[in-house]
């Protein structure tokens, strides 16, 4: 298999995961440009692919969909203080489409894993309101995968650059440096904490 | 009795809020956005937190790097300690034992009620 077609199984199957686990019905997904004219406000995440492999993951929701999507996925209960008004980009609609960008990364990078052998790590998401048609700039020296969406009347699309990083010596070395760091720190932490601790005492 | 839930997600912290109520658990819960914050809270309430579920990937302080440290303070090593994460890889599970060798388990995100609900019932219970 090559690595186009495993980065699109590993997609298609933790979207289905996902979203089968949360709506009743498997979503359809589309190996197709997804288009967003965006008449109405809409909601980009963007998370960073960073290692082996290196790109990104940008995930383009409508609003309506995004509000409903997050309010299903974290099980926001209608008409309470936390509900979700209906085609609004709130501050809980952007959380939960990071948090939902997260997942699909942490799927990815998971599978990918597993099925070609490849580590990356993923960077916090980005999460970006945005109004007006939207275009996903081309990366022509990456690899690409392109997904449409779609659950009954709800779509939304997903594209992930990528390119392969040789391991290198350097690589290696640096790993190594940046895991006595992290010793370093984690004496540090420690300390803050047993200060926490006496004090509280 | 207090449950620690450390999370950069807002809703993510409420979804586990909704289900540990849901399960008929009446801990107080104490949240935590990121690493840095829950320090300062476990220190606090150390004595009082019988849980911690901890997300990986946060700023300022990541999740393992939160545990790691909690794993080098003898007054907090032995709370029972759940990474809740999109790191799925044996990889990333073989290091968050690494870095804390009392961790009680790993939950990959996404998880279900009841999967969540099944892997912390037996330490709320006691």
């Amino acid at each position: 298999m090559d690595l186009k077609q495993a980065m699109t199984e590993a997609l298609t199957d933790t979207i289905v995961e996902i979203f089968s686990s949360v709506f009743s019905e498997v979503p359809a997904v589309y190996q197709k440009k997804y288009t967003l004219p965006l008449t109405a406000e809409g909601v980009v995440a963007t998370v960073g692919l960073a290692g082996r492999l290196e790109g990104a993951l940008i995930l383009v929701f409508p609003a309506d969909c995004a509000s409903k999507i997050v309010s299903e996925v974290f099980s926001v209960e209608a008409g309470g203080p936390s509900s979700l008004r209906h085609g609004e980009v709130s501050a809980e609609v952007s959380d939960g489409v990071g948090e939902i960008s997260n997942i699909i990364a942490g799927g990815l990078k998971s599978r990918i894993a597993q099925t070609e052998g490849y580590d990356f790590i993923i960077s916090l998401p980005t999460v970006v309101k945005a109004k007006g048609e939207l275009c996903v700039a081309e990366q022509p020296k990456a690899g690409a995968v392109e997904l449409c969406v779609v659950y009954g009347d709800l779509s939304f699309g997903l594209k992930c650059y990528y390119c392969v990083r040789q391991a290198s010596a350097a690589a290696a070395d640096k790993r190594q440096d940046q895991e006595i760091k992290k010793a370093q720190k984690a004496e540090k932490v420690a300390g803050v904490l047993e200060d926490f601790i006496k004090n509280g005492e | 009795m207090k449950i620690l839930v450390v999370d950069d997600s807002a809703l993510q912290r409420k979804l586990i809020m909704q289900i540990i109520r849901k399960a008929g658990f009446e801990h107080e819960v104490l949240e935590a956005a990121d690493g840095r914050e829950a320090i300062q809270k476990l220190g606090v309430n150390h004595k009082d937190v019988k849980l911690i579920l901890c997300d990986w990937n946060m700023p300022n302080l990541s999740g393992v790097e939160f545990l790691e440290a909690v794993a080098k303070v003898p007054q907090v090593a032995l709370i029972p300690c759940f990474m809740v994460t999109t790191e799925g890889t044996e990889a990333r599970m073989q290091e968050a034992h690494q870095k804390h060798p009392y961790l009680a388990g790993y939950i990959v995100k996404p998880f279900t009620p009841d999967q969540l609900r099944e892997k912390i019932e037996p330490f709320l219970k006691k």
